[in-house]
C-alpha cells in the first residue's frame, strides 16, 4: 500500500541517480525563470527596503512606544520557528532510525538554511545603530567593553549564529555525496569543475564513507540540543522580562513545540507542490505527507496546551496586568482579530489533521499547512505586540499599526526565501541520491549503493 | 573661518551706546553678535572697534549659566524671571523666587517664551505693502508732525501695566490731544478695575490669598493656571499638602464647565454651562441674603429654577460656608463671568468677612483708565472713514477681533497704517507698513505685577533681528529724542519718581551728573533683583454697595433662561490667545486634561453629543474623531468632537489661539479659529450656537489614550477622614521587597524624587522645563500619533471612571529604580546603575534594540525613532540657539530618558568639590522641581538627614508606583487626599 511505504517500486541505482539529479541537468522552463526573476525583484525589493530604514532611521516602521519591537522581531521569530523542522527531521530523526526522513532531509535542511537566513536579517536591521550591531558580539575590544550578559540577546546572537552554522555544516556534509554524482554524471566541464570542488574529492570509498557516516552522526548529535536550545534562548528575549504577557517560565518549550510545528508546516508546505511538479511521487511519497501531517498535529496540540497554560496561570496568578493583557488585551484590545486569527489557524484548523483523508488529500493538507504558517505569524504579532500594547501603566497604552516598509520588508523576505529555494531546486539535488539509494537496496535487499 | 568673521563683523546688529557700555553689555554684545553671525544683515558696518575675548570678565566663565532677572508681562501682568544665559544666549527661563507673582515658579508660557525669543519665523525687517522698507523711511513717517491735533490718529496696544508707556502715552496726548487710544486682549486674565468701581465706588482689583482660605468657592475661575500669577497655584498647593493624617486642609468648590486645572484639584465640582453660573452664584449668594431679601415668591421660584444636583451642592456648600469662622473661606468670580457674578461673590465675601482676610483690594497695577475707546468703537470709526493713521503695536486684531466687527476691511481702508508685532501675523497682511517688535528678552521696560509690585525687563541678548520695542515707537510720536534708548527712559521715568530731575533731552553725561546716588543704587538694585522691592500696592477698605448688589441679582433673575446651546470659548491653556501659536514646544505640549496636542477641539459632554447625533467616541486607540460644523450668527466652523464625562451638558467649549494664518509657519492649519463665532457682546460664551455632525472625521494626536486605572495601584487617591480613619492604606506599596542578589553597597549621595500629587494641578510647566533643560525635540503631529512623543516627563491623569470630572494628575518620569528592569535586558551595557542611585543612559553605547523601553513597566523611554533634527522643521534653524549646552542632542537610534538632571548634580558636585566640602540639602534643584509653581517635586539625596524629601517620604501615605514588580522605585509619589465635605459624600 502506497501509504505505508517509504518508496513506490523498486528503482535501480540507476534509475534513481538519473530521477534525482535531472532537475540539474536539464533546462528549465520559461515557468521557473519568471518565477525567479519575481523573486529576485522581490529581494532587490528587500534590501531597497533596509537601505531605506537604514538612511531613515527606524522610525519608518510602525513601532512606537509602547511597543518597540513588533514585525523585526515576529519576523525572525517566525523565521528561526520555521527553520526548526530541518533540523528536527534530518538530526532527531536521524538519531531515531526513522527511515522515512531520508527523502526529505535535504530540501527540509536547505529550508532550514534559507529561512534562518532572513531571520538573521532582522537582529541586524531592527538596531537604531545598526553599523554598532557587532557589539552584541564578545570580542576583545580595546575599551574592554563586553556585552552584557545578562540580557538574553547576546545569548541570541549566540545562539542562532551557532545554528545556522550547524546547520549549514550538516546540510553540506550531507549534501557532499550527491555533489560526486553530479559531478560524475555530468556533460558540461564547467559544471563538472564547480560540482567537483564541492564534492571534495569524494570517491565513495570506504574509508570514506567511514569518515563520513562518523561526522554526519556528530553534526546530528551537535544539531539535536540546538533544536531545544535555540528557540528556548530566542524565547527568553520575552521570559526575561516582566511584561505580562512575556513573563512567563513556559516560553521555552512553548516555543520550542511552536517552532517544530510551524516548521513541518512550512515543510509541508513547499513539499507538496515541489513533489507534483518534479514527479517525485515515488520517492516522496503519500507516506511523507502523511507523517508531516501527524507531527504537525502533534506539535500543534503542544502548543494549543501551552497557550491553555499561559491563560490558566494568568489567571491563577491573580494579577491584575497579567490578567487584563490575557483576557483583555488579547481577547478584545487593538488588533484582536490577529489573535483569533491565531487560535482558529494554530488551535480549530490543524485538528483536521485527525482525519486521515485530510493528512493525505494534496491540497487539504496543503491548505492546513498554509493556514497553520499564517497562524503561527500571527501568534509571534500577538504574543510580541499585543503584550506590548497593554502593560502595566495604563497612562502608556497605545496602539500598533504596521506601516507599508514593515509589510514591504516581510514580503521582501519572503521573496529572498523563494529566491534561494528556487536556485536551490535548480542546482543542489534536493533529494540525498544517496540515502535513498540506501533505502532502496534496503528495501530490495541489496545490491551496492 | 575667515569668512565668518567677516560675517560676524558685518552683521552685528545695533551700534554700541557709548554711555551705557558695561561688561555686562560688552558680553552681550559679543555674544549676540555670534548668534546673529547666522543672520544676514543689511546695516554698514559699524565704526566702533569689536575686541577680541582676551581678559574675561571676573563674573562670566565660560561653561557656566549667569542668571539675570528680568519679567514676562503678560494682558499687563509681570511675572518676575530668572533667565540663564550662557556665553550670552538665554537658555533656560525659571521664576524669580523672590518676585510676589512667582515665587520662584513658572508656567508653560514663561517657559516657553525662551523658544520664542529663536524663533526663525519672527519679523525680521520692516516691510511695506508687503516689500523689504528700512527703518528710517518708517521713522520718518511716523515723526512727521501732524497738524490735526491727532484727530485721525488712532493706536491699538496691548493691555499694559507699564509706568514708562503712562508717561509716554501722556506725552502724546499732549502733543496729539484729539487722538484716541484703545488697550485690547482678546482673552481676559485680569478683572477691569471698572467692576470695582461699579460695586464699590473705587476702581480697585481684588487679589487674593488663598493660603488663608480654608474653603474656597470658585465660579468659573481658573486660578489654578492663570498666566501670570503663578502665586495662586503655590499657595492654593501649600494648603493641600498633608503633613501627618492629622493635618488639616483646605476645601474646594469649582463652578465651570470645561474641566480646567482649578477643577480637577476641587473636592466637589459642579460641571454647568457658563451662562448657568451666574444663576448659581445668585443662589449662594441668596442663601447668605447677601444681596438684599427676595421676597418669598421669588424665593420660591427661584429655587425651582435649580435641579436637585444644584440645589444640593449649594445647600451644603452654605452650610460648609456657614460653619466656618470668619474670613477663613474665599468666593472667587471668574474674569469670564460677567460684573454681576462679581458683585454677587464679593458682597458674599464681604458678608463672610473675608475682605482684609483672604482677599484685599488694591489699585489696579494695569492702565486700562488711559484708553478712549474699546474695539468696537475703533472698528466703527474704521468702517465710517474717520481715521487716517492707525497704529496697532502688539495685538493682532485681524485675526482674533469678533468677526462681526469685520477687522480686515476696517483696517484695509485707513490711509497709513502700521502693525508692529514679533510675527508678520494676520494684522499685518492688513496694514501698509509692518514693524519687528523685540523680544521681551531684547528690550528694556518696566510692568507691574498683579500686587503692583514695579517689575522690569532687562535685555539678556542684543536683538536677533531689526525690531524695535513699542516704547521705541510710542517715543517717535511723543516726539522724544531720537537718541534716547529704552534704558534712559526706563532710568529717567525711575528718577523722576523718586525726585531726580532728569529729562530725555539731557545728554547721556548730563543725565550722569544729576543722578541722586542713591536713586542709582536703588535703581540698580531693582535691576539685580528684578522688581523694586516694598512697590506693592496698599490695601483699599471698600465698602460693597447693597443697592448694586441687589440690582445684579434682579438681573441675573430676570435674565431670560436660554434653552440653546452654550458656545464657550477659552483661552487655550498652550497656546494663550494664540500669541505662541508658533512656539513648537507649546503645540506639542498636551493639554493639561485632554493630552491633546497640535488641535484644538469642541468639547462637550457625551450626553450633548448624543442630542446632537454625534457618535460618542471615548478617547483611545482609534484617533479619528466625528467632526462636526458649528454655526453661530452666521458663521461657520468645522471641528472634531472630543466627548468628555467632565464637560457640562448643553454647552461646547473651544480653545482659542488655533487656525492662525499669518505668516507663521508652524502655525498655519493647526486646529480651527474659534474667534470665527465670537460677537462683541458675548465674548467668552454665547447662547444659539447650531451644531451640525458631519460624516467625515479627524485624527487628532492625544498623547494619553487610557485614563481608566483598571484598578491597578498606580495614582492612589483618599479622602482626608478616610486617610484618618487608616494612615497606613499605602503600606502594601512600599518598602523592602525579597530579592535574590544580595545588597550592593552604595557610597556616596543617593539621589531620589517624591512628588507630592495632592498639590499637582497638571499645569504642565514641568514638562517644558524639562524640554528646555534637556534639549528634547519636537516631533510633530503625526510622529505623536504614533506614540512617539519624546517627553521625559509627562503628567498623566486619571479619571474615575463615570465620575464627572474627579482626576487626579501624576507627574511621570524615569522613576530611577534601584533594581532597574531597563538594565538587565540591554545587551552592551548601555543603560546602568551609578553608584549615586541614578539609572544611567550611556548613549554613546547605546545600539537601539529598545529591549530596555519594552521592559520599563513605565514607559518613560523615549526612543529617536528619526534623527529629529533633521526630521522635524521646527527643530532646526535659529531655535537650535536655546539648546543646553550641558547636554547632548541624541542622535538618531539611541533610548533616551529623564536623568534626574544629572547635568545638575554633577554641577553642584564640582563646585561642592571646589570649595572643600560636602554637598548640601537643597543644593541640587531639578528642572521640573524648579519651575513646579505648586512646589509638589522634592528632590535630595537620601543620605541627608532632615530634608524636605526625608519628611515626605516619612509621610504614612508615600508610596511606590507598581511596587510589586519589585523594581524599587527610587522615585515616590505622596497619594493624593481630597477633602470632601461629608455632606455631599
Amino acid at each position: 500500500m502506497e501509504l505505508t511505504s517509504v518508496l513506490v517500486g523498486a528503482p535501480s541505482d540507476a534509475e534513481l541517480s538519473r530521477e534525482l539529479s535531472q532537475h540539474i541537468e536539464q533546462p528549465f522552463g520559461r515557468y521557473y525563470w519568471t518565477l525567479v526573476a519575481l523573486c529576485f525583484c522581490g529581494t532587490i525589493g528587500l534590501f531597497a527596503l533596509v537601505t531605506y530604514t537604514f538612511v531613515m532611521g527606524i522610525g519608518v516602521w510602525g513601532n512606537n512606544i509602547p511597543v518597540g519591537w513588533a514585525f523585526g522581531i515576529i519576523n525572525f521569530v517566525w523565521w528561526i520557528g520555521i527553520g526548526h523542522a530541518g533540523t528536527f527531521i534530518s538530526a532527531i530523526l536521524l538519531l531515531l532510525e526513522q527511515s522515512w526522513r531520508t527523502s526529505i532531509n535535504r530540501f527540509a535542511e536547505a529550508m532550514t538554511l534559507f529561512a534562518v537566513i532572513q531571520a538573521l536579517l532582522f537582529p541586524l536591521i531592527h538596531l537604531g545603530r545598526p553599523w554598532f550591531a557587532y557589539w552584541l558580539v564578545p570580542y576583545p575590544a580595546t575599551m574592554d567593553v563586553w556585552p552584557q550578559f545578562r540580557s538574553a540577546l547576546p545569548w541570541d546572537f549566540a545562539a542562532v549564529g551557532t545554528y545556522f552554522t550547524v546547520s549549514l555544516l550538516f546540510w553540506y556534509l550531507g549534501l557532499i555525496p550527491d555533489l560526486a554524482v553530479v559531478r560524475d554524471r555530468t556533460q558540461s566541464r564547467a559544471k563538472r569543475f564547480i560540482y567537483g570542488v564541492f564534492a571534495l574529492g569524494w570517491r565513495g570509498s570506504v574509508r570514506h564513507m567511514r569518515h563520513y557516516r562518523v561526522a554526519y552522526g556528530l553534526l546530528a548529535g551537535f544539531a539535536t540540543p540546538l533544536v531545544v536550545s535555540v528557540h528556548s534562548v530566542v524565547s527568553s528575549d520575552f521570559a526575561i522580562t516582566i511584561l505580562p504577557g512575556w513573563h512567563s517560565t513556559l516560553f521555552p518549550p512553548y516555543f520550542v513545540a511552536g517552532a517544530i510545528f510551524s516548521g513541518f508546516a512550512m515543510v509541508q508546505t513547499l513539499l507538496v507542490p515541489v513533489r507534483r511538479l518534479f514527479r517525485l511521487e515515488n520517492v516522496i511519497t503519500l507516506r511523507h505527507i502523511d507523517n508531516i501531517a501527524k507531527l504537525t498535529l502533534v506539535t500543534g496540540l503542544v502548543v494549543a496546551f501551552s497557550y491553555a497554560c499561559e491563560f490558566f496561570v494568568a489567571w491563577y496568578s491573580g494579577e491584575w496586568p497579567e490578567l487584563y493583557t490575557y483576557f483583555q488585551g488579547f481577547t478584545r484590545g487593538p488588533n484582536h482579530f490577529v489573535f483569533w486569527l491565531a487560535i482558529v489557524c494554530n488551535v480549530l484548523v490543524p485538528q483536521l489533521y485527525w482525519f486521515p483523508a485530510v493528512r493525505t488529500h494534496l491540497v487539504a493538507t496543503w491548505v492546513v499547512a498554509l493556514l497553520v504558517n499564517v497562524g503561527m505569524w500571527s501568534e509571534r504579532f500577538f504574543l510580541i505586540v499585543m503584550s506590548l500594547q497593554r502593560d502595566y501603566l495604563v497612562s502608556a497604552w497605545h496602539a500598533y499599526s504596521p506601516t507599508w516598509v514593515d509589510w514591504g520588508i516581510f514580503a521582501g523576505t519572503l521573496a529572498f526565501f523563494a529566491l534561494l529555494f528556487l536556485l536551490f531546486l535548480r542546482f543542489v539535488p534536493f533529494v540525498p541520491i544517496m540515502e535513498v539509494k540506501e533505502l532502496a537496496a534496503h528495501h530490495t535487499g541489496g545490491t551496492d549503493a | 573661518m575667515e569668512g565668518g568673521r567677516i560675517k560676524l563683523w558685518r552683521t552685528k546688529p545695533r551700534t554700541l551706546p557709548e554711555d551705557e557700555l558695561s561688561r555686562r553689555q560688552f558680553m552681550q554684545l559679543v555674544s549676540a553678535a555670534a548668534a546673529t553671525a547666522l543672520v544676514n544683515g543689511c546695516q554698514p558696518d559699524p565704526p566702533e572697534q569689536i575686541l577680541p575675548y582676551v581678559r574675561r570678565p571676573p563674573h562670566v566663565t565660560p561653561g557656566k549659566s549667569t542668571y539675570y532677572a528680568t519679567s514676562l508681562v503678560l494682558d499687563g501682568l509681570a511675572t518676575g524671571l530668572l533667565v540663564a544665559t550662557r556665553e550670552g544666549r538665554p537658555i533656560k527661563v525659571e521664576g524669580n523666587p523672590a518676585h510676589p507673582a512667582s515665587l520662584g515658579g513658572t508656567g508653560v508660557f514663561q517657559q516657553a517664551s525662551v523658544l520664542q525669543l529663536y524663533d526663525p519665523d519672527r519679523g525680521k525687517a520692516v516691510l511695506h505693502r508687503g516689500l523689504p522698507a528700512d527703518w528710517n523711511v518708517l521713522d520718518r513717517v511716523l515723526a512727521e508732525p501732524r497738524t490735526d491735533s491727532g484727530a485721525g490718529l488712532r493706536l491699538v496696544l496691548e493691555p499694559s501695566s507699564s509706568p514708562l508707556m503712562l508717561g509716554q502715552l501722556a506725552a502724546i496726548k499732549r502733543r496729539y490731544p484729539a487722538c484716541k487710544l484703545t488697550f485690547y486682549a482678546p482673552t481676559p486674565s485680569f478683572v477691569p478695575a471698572s467692576y470695582g468701581a461699579k460695586l464699590f465706588g473705587k476702581a480697585v482689583v481684588p487679589q487674593y490669598q488663598l493660603a488663608a482660605a480654608d474653603v474656597l468657592v470658585t465660579f468659573d475661575a481658573d486660578l489654578l493656571s492663570h498666566p501670570s500669577v503663578l502665586r495662586y497655584t503655590r499657595d492654593f498647593a501649600a494648603r493641600r499638602h498633608v503633613e501627618q493624617p492629622s493635618a488639616s486642609m483646605n476645601r474646594l468648590y469649582a463652578f465651570e464647565s470645561a474641566l480646567s486645572p482649578t477643577g480637577s484639584m476641587a473636592d466637589h465640582r459642579l460641571a454647568r454651562p457658563a451662562a448657568r453660573i451666574a444663576l448659581l452664584a445668585t443662589a449662594l449668594a441668596a442663601r447668605f441674603g447677601a444681596a438684599g431679601a427676595l421676597s418669598e415668591s421669588a424665593a420660591r421660584t427661584f429655587e425651582q429654577r435649580l435641579d436637585a444636583q444644584e440645589q444640593r451642592f449649594i445647600g451644603a456648600l452654605a452650610r460648609d460656608l456657614q460653619a466656618r469662622p470668619r474670613g477663613r473661606t474665599l468666593i472667587v468670580p471668574g474674569e469670564r463671568q460677567p460684573f454681576e457674578v462679581h458683585a454677587l461673590c464679593h458682597a458674599l465675601n464681604a458678608q463672610l468677612g473675608n475682605v482684609g482676610q483672604t482677599l484685599v483690594f488694591t489699585a489696579t497695577p494695569r492702565l486700562d483708565d488711559a484708553a478712549d475707546q474699546d474695539l468696537a468703537a475703533l472698528a466703527n470709526e474704521l468702517h465710517a472713514g474717520a481715521v487716517d493713521t492707525l497704529l496697532v503695536l502688539g495685538p493682532n486684531p485681524s485675526y482674533d477681533a469678533p468677526a462681526e466687527l469685520d477687522w480686515s476691511r476696517g483696517m484695509r481702508k485707513v490711509k497709513h497704517s502700521l502693525c508692529a508685532g514679533l510675527y508678520v501675523h494676520e494684522t499685518a497682511e492688513d496694514a501698509a507698513w509692518f514693524a519687528p517688535l523685540l523680544h521681551p528678552f531684547e528690550t528694556w521696560g518696566d510692568a507691574r505685577a498683579f500686587d503692583g509690585t514695579l517689575s522690569f525687563v532687562q535685555p539678556l541678548i542684543r536683538p536677533l533681528y531689526a525690531g524695535r520695542s513699542v516704547s521705541e515707537i510710542l517715543g517717535i510720536l511723543a516726539n522724544e529724542p531720537a537718541s534716547v534708548g529704552d534704558y534712559a527712559r526706563l532710568r529717567v521715568g525711575f528718577g523722576r519718581a523718586r525726585g531726580e530731575e532728569l529729562t530725555l533731552q539731557m545728554s547721556a553725561a548730563e543725565r550722569r551728573a544729576r543722578e541722586a546716588p542713591d536713586v542709582r543704587r536703588q535703581f540698580e538694585g531693582a535691576l539685580a533683583r528684578g522688581f523694586s522691592p516694598d512697590s506693592a500696592f496698599a490695601a483699599i477698605d471698600v465698602s460693597v454697595d447693597r443697592e448694586v448688589v441687589t440690582r445684579a441679582q434682579r438681573s441675573v433673575l430676570e435674565r431670560p433662561e436660554e434653552a440653546s446651546l452654550e458656545l464657550n470659548l477659552l483661552r487655550s491653556p498652550t497656546l494663550h490667545d494664540g500669541r505662541f501659536a508658533n512656539v513648537s514646544w507649546l503645540l506639542e505640549l498636551p493639554e493639561p486634561i485632554t493630552k491633546l496636542t497640535w488641535d484644538n477641539a469642541a468639547l462637550m459632554s457625551p450626553n450633548t453629543a448624543r442630542k446632537f447625533g454625534i457618535p460618542v467616541q471615548p478617547i483611545g486607540d482609534d484617533d479619528h474623531y466625528p467632526v462636526v460644523e458649528l454655526t453661530r450668527a452666521g458663521r461657520t466652523i468645522r471641528a472634531p468632537v472630543l466627548s468628555l464625562p467632565s464637560h457640562a451638558d448643553d454647552s461646547v467649549s473651544l480653545w482659542l489661539g488655533y487656525g492662525r494664518e499669518g505668516a507663521e509657519r508652524l502655525a498655519r492649519g493647526v486646529g480651527v479659529n474659534a474667534y470665527r463665532l465670537r460677537s462683541w457682546d458675548a465674548q467668552e460664551f454665547a447662547p444659539g450656537l447650531q451644531l451640525e455632525p458631519l460624516s467625515e472625521r479627524y485624527p487628532l494626536a492625544i498623547t494619553q489614550l487610557h485614563t481608566d486605572m483598571h484598578e491597578r495601584p498606580i495614582a492612589l487617591t483618599k479622602t482626608l477622614s478616610a486617610y484618618r480613619a487608616e494612615p497606613d492604606f499605602t503600606a502594601r506599596f512600599k518598602g523592602d521587597q525579597p530579592s535574590f542578589l544580595e545588597p550592593v553597597e552604595m557610597p556616596g549621595p543617593q539621589w531620589a524624587m517624591t512628588i507630592d500629587m495632592s498639590m499637582c494641578s497638571g499645569c504642565s510647566a514641568c514638562m517644558l522645563a524639562c524640554q528646555a533643560e534637556n534639549n528634547l525635540l519636537v516631533v510633530g503631529k503625526e510622529q505623536v500619533r504614533r506614540g512617539r512623543v519624546m517627553h521625559w516627563l509627562r503628567i498623566d491623569l486619571y479619571a474615575e471612571q463615570g465620575g464627572a470630572g474627579k482626576v487626579v494628575h501624576q507627574p511621570m518620569l524615569c522613576q530611577h529604580c534601584e533594581k532597574a528592569p531597563c538594565e538587565y535586558v540591554c545587551p552592551v551595557n548601555a543603560t546602568v546603575h551609578s553608584p549615586d542611585g541614578l539609572n544611567e543612559m550611556v548613549y554613546n553605547r547605546c545600539v537601539g534594540t529598545r529591549f530596555c523601553s519594552n521592559n520599563c513597566p513605565y514607559k518613560v523611554r523615549r526612543f529617536n525613532w528619526f534623527d529629529w533634527s533633521q526630521h522635524q522643521p521646527s527643530n532646526q534653524g535659529s531655535v537650535m540657539l536655546q539648546r543646553n549646552p550641558e547636554v547632548s542632542v541624541r542622535e538618531r537610534g539611541v533610548m533616551e530618558k529623564c536623568t534626574y538632571c544629572v547635568q545638575r548634580i554633577r554641577a553642584a558636585e564640582i563646585d561642592a568639590r571646589t570649595e572643600h566640602r560636602e554637598l548640601r540639602a537643597g543644593e541640587v534643584v531639578t528642572a521640573c522641581q524648579q519651575a513646579c509653581p505648586a512646589r509638589a517635586i522634592s528632590f535630595d539625596s537620601l543620605t541627608l538627614a532632615n530634608t524636605q524629601q526625608a519628611r515626605w517620604r516619612e509621610q504614612p501615605r508615600s508610596y511606590a508606583v507598581l511596587h510589586e514588580t519589585g523594581a524599587r522605585p527610587r522615585t515616590t509619589y505622596l497619594a493624593r487626599i481630597d477633602n470632601p465635605n461629608p455632606e455631599l459624600a
